[in-house]
């Protein structure tokens, strides 16, 4: 066996290999893992039982790197630790030395990183919906997010020179000042984007597909989340408002006006929304931040003055080779064990550095605490909750880095997604005949047990409702439903996705003019403007008596016998504008 | 599919009505964390008997616990409503040699109750490098202690299931430790068996990279 062979290899349980379970290997490499995760998953049929993740395919050893370059060689390094948001690392990083040393940040240099910080979050969140969006199906959200994606990345190239991992944080403050044109920039781009985000809810808070791979789905209880160190948007979608930016403020946050949202249920949706309101509340920083770099902080200082362990700012001539000095504890005898692990509010969590400091010009000791794989593990007690259908999903919304993969198609609880069906009674709603013609329907159609009606019926029953009612209302949707012995949502999807079924009320005749090419070239817009005129309707409107719905079909499928339309079944062929007026005024 | 009802907008502080209001600094939080680990543990509290040591901090108290006593320590810090310190933050170790003992593991644990935040350390020797688990306490705890098993040698009793996290699970060294060189040390059988199917495809000494 090779080498690579080898690194792959499982070994099936007795229940795998001989029972109706399969394991299956997934990943490392994997286009929805985004990364490189592996992970081995017990299957029965499509829901997931068991899962085993395993990590350490891009395992550095940054700590021990940083236990030999030193405090400020490692600074970039810390970019790398999560791409997707790097500044917030540079952050982290940088106040746990500055409260290691005892490093005083100015006001002004303060409120430039929580403008880079809430910059970053963005950047990170955003990743999380495009790419959740993607594995989804939902090409679209792709290509907004990244949309916006690429307007922050223009601001922090504007700002630093650098697009994914500037590195712009020192001990101390920041390495560049931030102008009033940048300002201004920044909060033209904060004020569009709360357009964008209402974009994004739209595409997807109510989409169905969207609703249902996230509703139920990784559902996280608030002592699981605590117990297992959850912290984020992930803790607060189990309806936990803690948020280090409120509760330990750093960086001058207690300057800001914000609100903490959190979800309630605790499952994949709630962290969704948890996060897009985020993102309202960080647009809401961004720009309180930029005022107040305008006004009260314009011309303060953005880097401490402590030449001890601040490096001198760019414009000032270097000296001693600039990145080499050492940074100095205060005290060369100070005892050995002074460490401090301080954390700081990243986009996916609560981000911690710990240095241990004995006054060399190394730490002896450095470790980050990074959300994600306490964020990782959580994939143990979805795995063996209640809801064993849990997927990777439900992951997915938790961090950017973890995609979706593993979508159910039927998901058992989607009955949760529409209103009781049970309590309607079909047979008291629809009269006898109807009924007569649905139970003749259903007895041609496949079941899929002696109880279930057949699910290929709808469509032709939704023709026969629709014949007795006249249109399809809620209620009849619901009551169909109930027959079939569906969710009411799964009704209303086939028939809004057909026009031949009404959601709204129509007149007693409804005037089908087709409008394919053929049609067109052969007069049927001349048609549509001729009833327009003798009958004061346009498409998809009703005369005021009741009487004639106009409606445009994509085709009709009679080119032979161009222009045409359809009333009641009935083709009307080879029309000219009077005849056509003709024989819709001899409807009744 | 009533989405109203799950929507966070407006829900935003109603589970933080009861925190305290002000923003204490991050030393006066120190402090209040410190009188209340006294009170408990100091002389006349409620753990008076346990031989530990409870010292103030830069931005958070520390106490340093016998290498038996941290998984009782950490539950009473857990259960006692007074400190309610219900979440593991981080769980790592720092190699010190030449110090002996070498091992310090240190646990940062938070109080989502409180806003306060806590280490707890202990010393562990090379020759007997191991711990009762927590993994029973914080289920956080899990990957952490993998991690520290992996990185530093040191074993969890009673974790469901310890074994490396980030190396290869036959690797034979622990990359933290301090004698453990920056340039690292390749797997052994991995690499024989590389360099193995390296020289059968392109000849002895040859090939794009030598591995090492």
């Amino acid at each position: 066996m090779s080498v690579e062979t080898r690194l792959f290899e499982f070994t099936p349980t007795e229940e795998t290999a001989h029972g109706d379970l399969m394991t299956l290997n997934y990943g490392p490499q994997h286009p929805a893992t985004h990364g490189v995760l592996r992970l081995l998953i017990t299957l029965d049929g499509e829901t997931i039982v068991d899962m085993d993740p395993i990590v350490g395919y891009l395992h550095r050893g940054k700590e021990k790197e940083a236990e030999h370059l030193g405090y400020h060689r490692w600074f970039p390094f810390t970019d790398r630790l999560d791409y997707l948001a790097p500044i917030q690392n540079n952050i982290g990083f940088s106040i746990a030395i500055e409260r290691l040393a005892g490093i005083e940040v100015p006001a002004r240099a303060q409120a430039i990183r929580v403008v880079l910080n809430e910059l970053s979050r963005l950047t990170a969140h955003l990743i999380y919906l495009g790419t959740t969006g993607i594995d989804l199906g939902a090409v679209t959200m792709f290509f907004h997010c990244f949309k916006d994606r690429e307007r922050i990345f223009d601001l922090l190239d504007l700002y630093s020179g650098h697009r994914t991992n500037p590195t712009p944080i020192r001990f101390g403050g920041t390495l560049y000042d931030m102008p009033q044109k940048l300002t201004s920039e920044i909060r033209e781009f904060a004020r569009g984007f709360g357009k964008s985000v209402d974009e994004y809810e739209q595409m997807l808070t109510g989409n169905r597909i969207w609703y249902d791979r996230n509703k139920g789905v990784g559902k996280i209880t608030a002592e699981q989340a605590i117990s297992l160190g959850l912290t984020g948007p992930n803790l607060r979608g189990c309806g936990i408002a803690r948020d280090l930016r409120r509760d330990e403020p750093y960086d001058g946050y207690e300057h800001y006006d914000f609100e903490i949202p959190i979800g309630h249920e605790g499952d994949a949706f709630d962290r969704y929304l948890v996060r897009v309101q985020e993102m309202r509340e960080s647009r809401r920083i961004l720009e309180q931040a930029c005022d107040r770099l305008d006004g009260e902080l314009q011309g303060g200082e953005i880097l401490a003055n402590d030449r001890r362990y601040v490096l001198p700012p760019r414009a000032r001539p270097r000296f001693d080779g600039g990145a080499h000095i050492p940074i100095q504890s205060g005290d060369r005898h100070a005892p050995p064990h002074r460490r401090d692990l301080l954390r700081h509010r990243g986009g996916q969590g609560e981000l911690g550095f710990f240095v241990v400091s004995k006054g060399e010009r190394t730490p002896i000791a450095s470790g980050s605490a990074a959300p994600r794989s306490s964020t990782c593990r959580r994939f143990a007690p979805c795995r063996a909750g209640g809801s064993s259908r849990t997927s990777s999903r439900s992951s997915g919304a938790s961090t950017s880095c973890w995609g979706s993969a593993i979508d159910e198609l039927q998901s058992p609880d989607s009955q949760e997604s529409g209103a009781p069906a049970a309590k309607k009674d079909p047979r008291a709603y629809f009269t006898k005949e109807t009924i007569a013609k649905f139970e003749a329907l259903v007895k041609q159609y496949p079941r899929q047990s002696a109880e279930s009606m057949p699910r290929a019926a709808l469509i032709p029953i939704l023709h026969h409702a629709q014949d007795e009612k006249g249109w399809l209302s809620i209620e009849t949707i619901e009551h169909v439903a109930a027959y079939l012995g569906l969710a009411p949502i799964q009704v209303w999807e086939t028939a809004s996705f057909y026009p031949m079924f009404h959601r709204k009320p129509v007149g007693r005749n409804v005037v089908w003019v087709c409008r394919n090419i053929a049609c067109d070239l052969r007069g049927a817009p001349d048609v549509i403007a001729k009833i327009r005129e003798r009958f004061g309707i346009g498409p998809e409107e009703t005369t005021e008596d009741g009487r004639v719905t106009l409606k445009l079909a994509e085709c009709l499928g009679g080119c032979t016998a161009a222009p045409v339309m359809e009333i009641g079944g009935q083709y009307h062929e080879n029309l000219t504008p009077a005849k056509a007026t003709g024989i819709i005024d001899s409807l009744k | 599919m009533n989405r109203q009802e799950s929507t966070p907008q407006g829900a935003s502080d109603s589970a933080a009505q009861g925190r305290p209001s002000a923003k204490p600094s991050p030393r006066e939080r120190m402090e209040r964390c410190h009188s209340a680990l006294t009170l408990a543990f100091g002389p006349g509290g409620r753990y008076e008997s346990w031989d530990l040591s409870v010292s103030e901090g830069r931005d958070m108290p520390s106490m340093e616990v016998r290498r038996g006593e941290v998984s009782p320590t950490i539950e009473a810090l857990r259960d006692d409503p007074a400190l309610a310190f219900d979440q593991l933050s981080y769980l790592t170790a720092t190699d010190e040699l030449p110090e002996e003992p070498r091992f310090r593991l240190v646990y940062f644990l938070a109080s989502t109750k409180y806003s306060w935040r806590l280490k707890v350390h202990t010393k562990i020797a090379e020759a007997d490098a191991r711990v009762r688990s927590i993994v029973s306490l914080h289920s956080g705890a899990n990957w952490m202690e993998r991690e520290v098993y992996d990185m530093f040698g040191i074993r969890f009793e009673g974790h469901p299931e310890l074994k490396r996290i980030l190396m290869p699970e036959e690797y034979g060294h622990h990359p933290l430790r301090k004698d453990f060189p920056i340039e690292g040390i390749q797997p052994d059988r991995l690499y024989r068996e590389w360099e193995a199917a390296r020289n059968a495809a392109y000849g002895e000494g040859r090939g794009a990279g030598n591995g090492r």
